[in-house]
């Protein structure tokens, strides 16, 4: 169940050096270690990942789409747009990139995560990815 | 010694900007005789290119690419005790990066 699970948090650049160096200092694993994408705050987040790139997470889970382009057919948007998004996807670590003919760009889920866990000083608040199709 | 994660995260920070922050700890040898590898990468997610990169190894020890978008062989050694100093130094330069210094 866990690893199906992607983890936001917040912390600002000071926090991630702090964090950093306590996690050397202590040699004990970030719980959420490769699952786990950080923004300043909840604000930037939710610009970042709504409405645009989270109905595109949900394309590629449930549909699969084999190009960059068939993406952009399913979801009706510009392919131009839909590549400026999944590049910072796959930037960020939402999706990853598999190598298509021709070397085209195939976006996949690095790994099979249904629910988007947002960590925050509110408490826990959980962002669900749809099952894929039978 | 097997090989741990002991840290992988990438963060948006400003508008423009994604750190990925990776820590292991693996078996000392001649390559990392500390048993420690540290990856520190700051992309420019305008362009999708790294514009500074820290890492460790052989024969270098800790050390800085400060122009690794454009040319990865460029090295700028840095004279650390530790990796917590080498940390500072990564976080300290990307924030000059990040605030237009």
């Amino acid at each position: 169940m866990e690893n199906k699970t992607l983890h936001i948090q917040f912390s600002s650049i000071d926090d991630l050096a702090k964090e950093t160096k306590e996690i050397l200092k202590t040699q004990k694993a970030d719980e959420f270690a490769g699952r786990d994408i950080r923004f300043e705050n909840y604000d930037q987040f939710m610009g970042f990942l709504f409405p645009n790139k989270f109905s595109l997470l949900v394309a590629i889970k449930i549909e699969q789409p084999q190009s960059l382009y068939q993406l952009a057919q399913m979801i009706g948007r510009q392919q131009s747009a839909v590549l400026r998004d999944c590049d910072e996807l796959e930037m960020l670590g939402f999706i990853q990139y598999e190598t298509g003919p021709r070397n085209s760009k195939i976006p996949r889920l690095p790994f099979e995560y249904d629910t988007i866990i947002v960590h925050d000083n509110r408490g826990i608040q959980s962002h669900q990815l749809p099952k894929k199709a039978a | 010694m097997v090989s741990k994660l002991l840290r992988d995260t990438k963060a948006l920070l400003g508008e423009y900007w994604i750190a990925h922050i990776k820590l292991q700890t693996v078996t000392p040898d001649r390559i990392r005789p500390d048993g420690l590898k540290l990856n520190c990468v700051l992309l420019d997610k305008r362009t999708n290119q790294a514009v500074l990169l820290l890492d460790n190894h052989a024969p270098f020890g800790y050390h800085i690419h400060p122009q690794a978008s454009t040319d990865h062989n460029f090295r700028e050694e840095i004279v650390v005790e530790s990796p917590y100093e080498a940390i500072d130094i990564f976080f300290s330069r990307a924030k000059e990066i990040i605030h237009g210094k």
